[in-house]
This record gives structure tokens, sequence and C-alpha cells, in this order.
């Protein structure tokens, strides 16, 4: 895992000294050594996690004959198969690092390299024979890739926070890209929160050269028509998942010349990968989990309950109130993003706890809610569906209490909420149905920003995601289309970057994820719906598939997303921090111009009184608010403490092409 | 409708987590068997001896809805 930059220009050189000053400020991605390529209109930037072939993976790392270069962030875990394809096909290799398998693939296939490629990468290529940039990011978007397109030229990283090491690249936050965080819970891709810096759409390829910029994709998200998947049999599923998903798991655990742990939740989808490592390799594992000191949050018990049954050298991070307070500035400086939730904050935690106990790998169970139909929301709108299939029915509307048991305890509350459940916002002819509720809830947040961002927001072109829904997915089962909304918004625009990629690379640990492995995920978006969904029961294939792994106490659990305290982290003990009241204040409120004053005013006196009461969208309203307050306290007017410049780790693996070219005339 | 789906799905029943509430339990597989079947069913058919009986869900493919 690593951190990339880059600068192409069509008309003046490249600075080498800014390429220098980005390649600090993604120094925390890769801090065992950097490296640079100069050669006449590019420089390739990069800094190094090294965990295969500490001796020759340094980068950028170039072909046989220096014509092709790459920086690259992430794994490509079948590289072993690929590279025995390509010294077949007569390449060279001089290192064992995953990293040369991309250069020569690039060579011997182009663009269709990627589909070849089963990882978890952002990677930037420059062909000098074209004299062409490439960039190219993972299916699902495990990994981040930023740019800022200029007339002549582009610049990219890892994180915007290398971006602006440029001082060519404008500070502004984008008022649609906020509009987009204050609905959807997150910008979609290409979109950023940052004025003028995209990013990379996951499963893009992108060529920048003479004829300008373009991007296509290589792979989409694709489920097959509703009873046309290729199997029906629950046995022969369950046992193509399990072989699929300990492959996965094990490709990710051994390939690595570093120890590998593992994290666990107490939920099903870590127990599994957990599991498999356990049963399936001969390695001791160390696994690593987050306790809260707020009852209300943690699973302590389950995690331990996993811990007894696979015998791991079990470590876990206890987090307070006030450590999420005390952090949150700095998770806001990874994470580049308004947040409304406080939930990246101890997975920075944890991710620390990992780093202080000499790992910088693991292993985790994200992406499985996603792939295999674990969510809330895609329950949610099964019921919707079966409602409204016999809206007049006097039976239908007890379906809400499969979803809320505790409405089987207060009958007299149910009727009220069925009607609000099966009211607002629903209409089963919008593809966007599942989601619908959740956008429109969270938009109620924008009420918040001030007149002048709301009126941005409204005046900007702003797509539904919906509406971007491939036209055969009318064709998919329901849950198909839930899953690509899930797929293409939440989970690479938060879940893996907010509370993902960020969390992790800030204190410089690799994560690894199996249930996004591209086998995986092609097979699970093959199967019958109810092999994921069945009826209400989430995830149902993967209970069935590890059943003899994972107790049955873990397996039944109802489904616990992971959350953490919101409001009640700055307000609930004692004075709210000091770093609060700054970025709150009048005169910073002022400076941002982003949020309505007297609201906000409002809501943090509301919060000192009672954020341990607070519902739902208080809690997203008041994290929403300090989050982006952070972003433009940090970012725009770059007058946070993090915001100093830093040198390129050493040591520093340094070709320039430029220089050479002097030397030989 | 096939009858080898509902001999599948009914199969695939038995691994339901146990639910008390009877209404409920009819509920849920009602909701199953609408979902996965694609047909609709009434109150009077909302039952667990309709829901459980492969014969009776054979006979459910002539109510069969157009999917939303």
């Amino acid at each position: 895992m690593c951190g990339i930059c880059g600068v192409v220009s069509l008309g003046q050189p490249p600075e080498l000294g800014v390429v220098e000053d980005m390649i600090g400020a993604l120094t925390h991605r890769g801090p065992d050594g950097s490296g640079y390529l100069r050669d006449h209109g590019a420089i390739l930037g990069h800094t190094r996690l090294s965990l295969i072939d500490y001796v020759g993976g340094a980068q950028p790392l170039g072909n046989e004959d220096g014509t092709v270069w790459v920086t690259f962030n992430g794994e490509i875990f079948n590289y072993i198969e690929l590279r025995d394809e390509l010294l077949a096909r007569g390449h060279r290799f001089s290192t064992r690092s995953d990293t040369e398998v991309i250069v020569h693939a690039w060579e011997e296939w182009g663009q269709d390299c990627f589909s070849r490629f089963n990882g978890q990468w952002a990677l930037g290529i420059w062909d000098r024979r074209n004299r062409q940039l490439i960039l190219s990011r993972d299916r699902l978007g495990v990994r981040p890739l930023y740019y800022h397109l200029r007339p002549d030229g582009i610049v990219f990283a890892s994180e915007v926070k290398a971006l602006f090491a440029d001082p060519g690249v404008p500070r502004a936050l984008d008022p649609v890209g906020l509009g987009q965080v204050f609905s959807l819970w997150s910008t979609v891709a290409p979109r950023t929160p940052f004025e003028g810096i995209q990013q990379l759409e996951p499963g893009h390829v992108a060529v920048f050269d003479a004829g300008g910029f373009r991007s296509e994709p290589y792979w989409a998200i694709g489920f097959p028509p509703r009873g046309g998947e290729p199997s029906q049999d629950l046995r022969e599923n369950s046992e193509r998942l399990r072989e699929l998903l300990v492959r996965a798991t094990r490709l990710r655990f051994e390939r690595s010349d570093f120890p590998v742990g593992a994290y666990l939740s107490g939920g099903l989808d870590s127990s599994v990968t957990a599991a498999a490592i356990r049963h399936f390799t001969d390695a001791d594992l160390d696994t690593f989990s987050l306790r809260f000191t707020d009852d209300e949050f943690d699973e302590g018990v389950h995690q331990r309950r996993m811990v007894e049954q696979l015998g791991t050298n079990h470590h876990d991070v206890e987090v307070s109130h006030s450590d999420i307070a005390e952090v949150f500035p700095e998770v806001v400086w990874h994470a580049e993003a308004p947040l409304l939730r406080t939930a990246p904050a101890p997975l920075f935690l944890l991710s620390k706890l990992v780093r202080g106990s000499g790992y910088k790998v693991v292993v985790t169970g994200e992406g499985a809610d996603e792939v295999l139909g674990g969510y809330d929301i895609f329950r949610e709108a099964k019921v919707r569906e079966f409602w409204a299939r016999g809206p007049d029915s006097g039976l239908r509307n007890r379906a809400t209490e499969l979803l809320y048991p505790w409405l089987s305890r207060n009958p007299g509350k149910a009727p009220a909420f069925a009607r609000s459940f099966f009211g607002a916002d629903f209409d089963p002819a919008d593809p966007g149905m599942s989601h619908r509720t959740r956008w429109n809830s969270t938009a109620a947040l924008r009420t918040l920003l001030s007149p002048g961002v709301q009126e941005a927001i409204g005046s900007g072109r702003q797509a539904d995601p919906a509406s971007l829904l491939p036209a055969d997915s009318r064709e998919w089962d329901s849950l198909g289309r839930a899953q690509w909304l899930e797929m293409t918004t939440l989970l690479p625009g938060y879940i893996l970057a907010s509370q993902g990629d960020r969390m992790l690379m800030a204190n410089s640990v690799e994560g690894r994820f199996p249930f996004l492995d591209r086998d995986v995920v092609e097979f699970a978006n093959a199967l019958p719906a109810r092999h994921k969904l069945f009826g209400l029961e989430e995830k149902f294939l993967l209970r069935h598939a590890f059943a003899d792994l994972v107790p049955d106490e873990i397996r039944n659990r109802a489904k616990q997303p992971y959350r953490a305290p919101d409001a009640a982290s700055f307000f609930a003990d004692g004075d709210p921090p000091d770093w609060l009241s700054e970025v709150l204040s009048p005169s910073a409120l002022l400076a941002s111009g982003l949020f309505d004053a007297r609201q906000v005013e409002g809501l943090v006196a509301k919060a000192r009184n009672r954020s341990r009461a607070f519902g739902n969208t208080d809690n997203m309203r008041i994290v929403g608010v300090v989050s982006t307050q952070l972003l433009h306290h940090q970012f725009i007017a770059g007058t946070g403490p993090r915001a100093q410049r830093r040198r390129p780790p050493e040591p520093v693996h340094a070709i320039d092409l430029v220089a050479q070219a002097q030397e030989d005339k | 409708m096939t009858g080898p789906l509902v001999d599948r799905l009914l199969e695939e029943c038995v691994h339901l987590r146990p639910l008390d509430d009877p209404e409920l339990d009819a509920l849920r597989r009602a909701l199953l068997v609408e979902d996965v079947l694609g047909v609709r069913l009434t109150d009077e058919q909302i039952a667990h001896h309709v829901l459980t009986d492969p014969a009776a869900l054979r006979r459910l493919s002539a109510t069969r809805h157009p999917r939303v």
C-alpha cells in the first residue's frame, strides 16, 4: 500500500519541487521510502509501504527498455499467475513484485490488462512511446485516485491534500459536492467535495495525452435478469461461495512478505474471514477489535466468543466519547470529506492499534453487506414492495414488525409507524425506491446550509443516482438495483473511503477485503436474489456456507450496523473541546459562509443540554456541521496544524531521465 | 412458476430462523413466496398451512402478477 502522485504537462515542464511536496504530503501512506521518475513533460511520484519484494519493489518502476513506467498503490493479488503468463509470452522480469507485472501487462494487453487484474489498486502509467498518462482504479473503488485538469496538463494523487501541495490547484469547496454529501452521505465519482478536483470512477481507465483527457469503464457492476441466474441450487451455490471466499481470503493473507492480521468486529463478516484464515492456513493469527466504553455500542461479548472459538492472539482498543472528540480533527484531515457520523474515528484508533502492534496489513469483512445482501435498506425495500402488492390488506402492515421487533412490543405505535413507513417518498415504480427514503431524509440536513450554498446546489446539475442505473436493470431483481445503488454510491464514497482506506492509511496500515475479490463479486452478483436476502434474512448464503466454522450465536445475530457515539462524543462528558468551539464560532461560520449561523447556534445549544438524547437527524446535523467546518478550516483556509510541508520519506529512489539525457549530450 | 422452484423454496425454508408469532411467520413466508415465485397472495392465502403446502403453492401460479 502506498501513495501515488504525478504531473503531466503539455506546456511548461513540471517542477520536481512541487512533486516532492506532493510526495511529502502522502508520507502517512508510505513511510518506508519514496521515489520519483522525471521525464520530459512528466513526473511520477511515489511513497512506499513495502509489503511484497522489499528489496526489488521500489517505485516508480519501469519495463525492460524503460519505455513504460508505473506508480502504483495497492495489490494485484493474482500477480504470480499473471507473471507466469507474461514470462511465457517472452517478457523479462527483474523483480518479483506485483508492480512489475503491471508494466508488462500494459505492454502486452494495453487497456485490456485491467480486466485481468484481481486486486485493489490506483495507478498511473507513463507510456513514453505515446507520451500518454494512463490512470486506472480498481473495480469497486477500494483505492482512491484524484486529479485536477488544467488547459495544458493534469496533476493526480492518492489524496486531495497532495494535490493542494501544488500551488496551481485551486482550493474551494464545491457546493454541489456538499449537496451530494448532505443527501447521499458522500459524493459520487467523479465529483468530490472540492471544486475543480475529480476522482477517477471505480472500474475505469483514463488516458491523458495531447488529445486531452478521456475516461471509460473496463468493468461494470451487473446482475442477470430475474430467473436467468446460472444456478438455483442452494448447496451448489453455498459450496462455491465458500470455495471462492476461502481462496480470496488466503490470497490476501498469504501474499505478503510481512505478517497479516485480521479485524474482528463480533459480527458475521469478519468472523467468516478470520475463521477462513484459522482453518485454511497454518499460520497463527492476531485479531484486532474495537470496544466502546459506552455499552450501547460495544460488541465485546461477541468478539470474545469468536476469539475463544478461533484461538487467536487478540488485541483491542477501548474507545470513549472523549477519545472520539480528541481525534476527530485528524480524522477529517484524513477523510478529506464532510462526515455525517463519527464512525470513522474509532476505526482510526483501531488502525493505530494495529500499527502499534507491529502489523501493517489487515484482512477485514468490508463489502459483505453490499455484495451478499446484508443491509437493512435492502430488507426495508422488500417490505415496501410486499405492502405495495396489497395496500388494502389487513395483514401486510404488520410486516414492519419483521423489520423492527420493538413494534410488536408497542402495538399502539405500530399503525402510525406503518403509515409513515409506507407513505412518504414511496413509489413502487421508482428504480431508486430502495434508497429514496434515506436520500430524502438526509437531504433535510441541507436546510442548515447557508442560502448561498443552497442556491448553488439548486442551480448545479446533479443527476439522481437512480437515473444512472443501466438500461437492462429493469430486468434485474429489485435487490440487484438496490445493490447497484449501494455499490456505486455509499460503498466507494464512504465505506471504502472515509471508513476504509483513509482511516487505515492514516496509520500506514493496508486493508484487504476478501468480500470484494473479483471472483467473489462476479459470483455473488449472479446468484438468485433469495440466496442473498432470503425473505428478510440477510446474507443467507454466507450464513449457510460457513455454518460449521462460525458459532450459531454469531451466525444468527440480527445485523448490528457499525455505529459510534455521535453528538455525545463532543458534548456528553463536560465542556466540548477547544477546537470545536473554534470551528463553530461565529467568526469561523462567517469565514466559511457554509452554514446558517443562527441554526447552528441553536443546534449547539441543544447538543450542550441533551446530546445523549439526540435522534438520528440531529446527530447527523451536528457531525455534518462540525466536519464540514473542519474541512474548510484545514483545507480551504489552510490554517490547520497539519497543513505544513513535509519532505519525501527516505530512502528516495530517484530516476531522472531529463538529467540522463543532458548527460548523454 | 415451476414445480422445481416451489420444491427448492420449501426445502430452503427449513433454514428460516424460528419465529414465535404465527401471523408474523406467515407474513415473512408470504413475502418470500411472492418475491421468489412472482405471485400475489390474498389475506386468506397468507397462512402457514398454505405457504408450506407444495400443492397449494403450485396452484397459486394462476394468480401471478407482473413484477414491479
